[in-house]
């Protein structure tokens, strides 16, 4: 046992204490961290410049061309720019909203920090209403001249006739030509713009006061909160979708790096020839416990590090509400179950090969089932209780993962299952690791020519 | 006293492949044991199976009086012929840690590591990476590891490989040293000089069987020698006198010198006078035959289909030899030499 545990902290102490993995491990995701503020202020979702002008046929024949007196009014540069401050601040207030004060504020400093939609940032665009018998076509052959910045016709915006009295209790609509260069986030908020410079001239018109029924007819639509039986959560697709994304990436990071630092550390014993010095000492299956524990310290502690990353996340920004304690158990149990059946795995196929080259064969069916939940983690989430999520769940490499996800979504699984998904892990652990422990003992000594699969199960016969 | 090493009817098959057959081989404790044979004989099978890295088919192997070698292990000194160190370790560490392994408690335990290194040369390698030493210092490495812990036991193998003069002739000290202290050394070699030269006891094997076990001195008693070298003082000496010799069976010059084989119920002692008799020698000697000449011996012996033993001979042929042994060979004209 002392000597097991021996080789399990060189094991761990040859991985964790190396430059690779301090750096690649540790340093990066703290580095990410510190990049999410930055990007969201070098990612401002910022148009282009754009400078024209847009021609308007108002066949609305509405009282004093009203339709066309509001565009020109809501295209106008003020217009543009007060719109994107409204824009601005919404979304500032929805990102509030999911993240609790200390992340609006965080936000807030962000969009404060991106480049304000000043006069100098907007579309700077002249309108030019044209007699409502002109010809589009002619207009809309003069949108293929020019760019999209030197001035000249951006687009042609045509309003029906009944667009702002109906005809018959029916409005009809307007159309609107581009340029075929011109930026879609500048002539979808044109399109905006002209609709609801309609919208308030058919209020107008209909004697109504615009400014009123617009108030009127805006209402903010509320953030669903789900009734739970540890109190009221606000729920939204991101958060349904965060928590079980964050335990599955979680678990398949840990799982898989430790896993490859397994495999490779045998493969160097083997190439090293340091493996029957080793032999000399302990049998194979001590030195085989002793490696797979030491990397699974190495594989707690990325989970360690990167849900403890998290969960504080979480906690700053108030929202570990979220977390539930008793999925964060089920993920270390989870971690137990993936990792020894990845380890047995690595294991046996680092012991088979001489060479990383060689192990690719072997390698890639194992690579194939454990990407099966990250092909599937999509549907899994949005069903967590379906038949798919629920078979997988009991079918051995990928179960684990599959559970993992299924406990953090919105709609856990019943008891029974996670414990008969631990049973099932349990049992595969057992049967996995026996396997892997035969073709280990034999493997560890073969040199030559690399094993196929026909290969390690007569290992396996053969032990 | 029980032997150190038991093996009673020992069987290994890998596939079609008889490495180890029917092998039944008693190794005394205290005694240096070589353990010889081409190539692929099966030496390396049999130790590892001393060894309990792999298990025989069937067949009963004791080992410090326990049925396997695992509950021996730390009594155990193993040299296995694949070796290596961990390339990133450092030499002191990686000694630390083989010697943990063995069950040396932690205390006294650098010191001693110091110790050895600064014994064979390395004392400036403590906090060196393996994979800056040269393969011979390595080697001394992993000398060290397999006898930090003092083992009842010491099994090398092949433990000359790669090594230059200098460097052999220190670890066969080291060898010599670990045996006067009284513990029980195997090695195997496939250089046989180096088993005449270190060994009481010589093991021999071949295609899994064994074939010859004995003392040195038996070994050389039971290959009589019937030889017999003469360099005469002057180099163009008739030499007819001696063939006329009734005790003689045949003459022949062999370079500066001439062999004289004797008859087989000669005594090559009452011999050497009388041929100093007839010739003035510089130098006259009885041709002890090398255990390569004994190995060659027993081939030819053992294999009656000519066929079989000419593969025998090839699977000889490959084994490197002393530069001296392969020429006194070459001297006495074996066919089944170089």
């Amino acid at each position: 046992m002392i000597k097991t545990l021996h080789i399990a902290w060189r094991e761990f102490a040859a991985t964790v204490l190396t430059k690779s993995f301090l750096i690649g491990v540790l340093i990066a995701p703290l580095l990410l961290t510190g990049m999410i503020p930055l990007a969201i202020v070098l990612v401002s979702n910022k148009p282009p410049i754009v400078k024209g002008s847009i021609a308007v046929i108002d066949r609305s024949g509405g009282e004093r061309g009203l339709a066309s007196e509001q565009i020109i009014q809501r295209l106008s540069a003020e217009s543009l720019a007060a719109e994107s401050v409204r824009e601005v601040k919404e979304a500032t207030e929805m990102i509030a909203e999911h993240l609790g004060p200390e992340g609006a504020q965080a936000a807030k400093t962000a969009a404060a920090m991106s480049p304000t939609p000043g006069l100098e940032g907007v579309p700077q665009l002249t309108v030019e209403v044209l007699p409502a018998d002109t010809d589009p076509e002619v207009i809309k052959k003069s949108l293929l001249e020019g760019t999209v910045r030197d001035g000249s016709r951006l687009a042609l915006i045509v309003v029906d006739p009944d667009a702002v009295i109906s005809k018959g209790g029916q409005f009809a609509t307007f159309q609107l030509f581009i340029k075929a260069k011109l930026d879609s986030r500048v002539h979808g908020r044109l399109s905006s713009q002209v609709a609801r410079a309609i919208i308030y001239s058919r209020l107008a018109n209909s004697g109504q006061d615009p400014v009123r029924v617009l108030t009127m007819t805006r209402l903010a639509s509320p953030q669903a909160v789900a009734v739970t039986d540890v109190g009221e959560k606000e729920s939204g697709e991101m958060q349904q979708m965060m928590v079980p994304l964050a335990f599955m990436m979680l678990l398949w990071i840990s799982v898989f790096t430790g896993g490859q630092y397994l495999m490779t550390s045998t493969i160097e014993e083997k190439s090293s020839r340091v493996m029957e010095v080793l032999l000399s000492a302990v049998s194979p299956l001590q030195l085989m416990t002793g490696k797979i524990l030491g990397q699974m310290s190495a594989g707690l502690l990325i989970l360690f590090v990167y849900s403890g990353l998290g969960i504080s996340s979480l906690f700053y920004f108030q929202r570990n509400d979220l977390l539930d304690w008793s999925s964060l158990l089920f993920l270390v149990i989870f971690f137990f179950i993936a990792f020894f059946t990845m380890a047995s795995m690595m294991a046996a196929i680092g012991s088979a090969v001489t060479d990383i080259h060689e192990a690719q064969t072997l390698l890639m069916p194992v690579m194939l089932v454990v990407m099966v939940p990250m092909l599937l983690m999509m549907p899994i989430i949005y069903n967590p209780k379906g038949t798919m999520a629920t078979v997988l769940s009991f079918i051995p490499p990928v179960s684990p993962f599959v559970m993992v996800l299924r406990i953090s979504s919105s709609d856990p699984p019943p008891l029974w299952q996670t414990l008969l998904a631990i049973a099932v892990g349990i049992a595969t652990v057992i049967v996995f690791t026996r396997l892997a422990a035969k073709i280990f003992r034999i493997g560890v000594l073969m040199y030559g020519k690399p094993p196929n699969f026909a290969t390690l199960v007569r290992w396996i016969r053969m032990a | 006293m029980p032997p150190a090493i038991e093996l009673r009817a020992v069987n290994k098959t890998f596939g079609p492949k008889v490495a180890v057959d029917n092998l039944d081989l008693t190794i005394p404790e205290g005694s240096l044991y070589g353990f010889i044979g081409p190539n692929g004989a099966g030496k390396t099978t049999t130790i590892r199976m001393i060894m309990s890295i792999i298990f025989p088919d069937s067949g009963a192997i004791e080992v410090l009086g326990r049925t396997s070698a695992i509950e021996s292990k730390d009594r155990i000194g193993y040299l296995p012929e694949e070796r290596g160190v961990y390339k990133k370790m450092k030499a002191g560490p990686f000694l630390k840690y083989m010697a943990r392994l063995k069950g040396v408690s932690e205390r006294g335990l650098e010191a001693k590591v110091r110790g050895w290194l600064e014994r064979v040369g390395l004392g400036d390698c403590y906090r060196k990476r393996c994979e800056e030493l040269s393969k011979g210092m390595q080697q001394k490495v992993q000398f060290i590891a397999a006898i930090i812990h003092e083992p009842d036991l010491l099994i090398l193998d092949e433990p000359f490989s790669g090594l230059d003069p200098v460097n052999s002739r220190a670890l066969r000290e080291l060898i010599e040293e670990q045996h006067n202290s009284g513990r029980t050394i195997i090695f195997s070699t496939h250089q046989m000089s180096q088993a005449e030269a270190l060994c009481d006891r010589i093991v021999m094997i071949h295609q899994g069987r064994k074939v010859l076990d004995n003392t040195l001195a038996e070994v050389h008693a039971q290959f009589d020698p019937r030889s017999i070298l003469i360099e005469p003082a002057m180099p163009d000496a008739d030499i007819e006198p001696l063939a006329a010799l009734p005790t003689v069976q045949s003459v022949r010059r062999v370079g500066k010198a001439v062999e004289v084989t004797l008859r087989g119920n000669a005594d090559p002692t009452a011999a050497i006078p009388l041929l100093a008799s007839i010739i003035p020698a510089r130098r006259l000697e009885v041709v002890r035959p090398t255990l390569e000449d004994v190995f060659i011996a027993i081939v030819q012996e053992s294999a009656a289909d000519p066929r079989e033993r000419e593969k025998l001979l090839a699977s000889l042929s490959n084994m490197s030899r002393e530069p001296e042994l392969a020429a006194a060979a070459i001297a006495r004209g074996d066919s089944g030499g170089d």
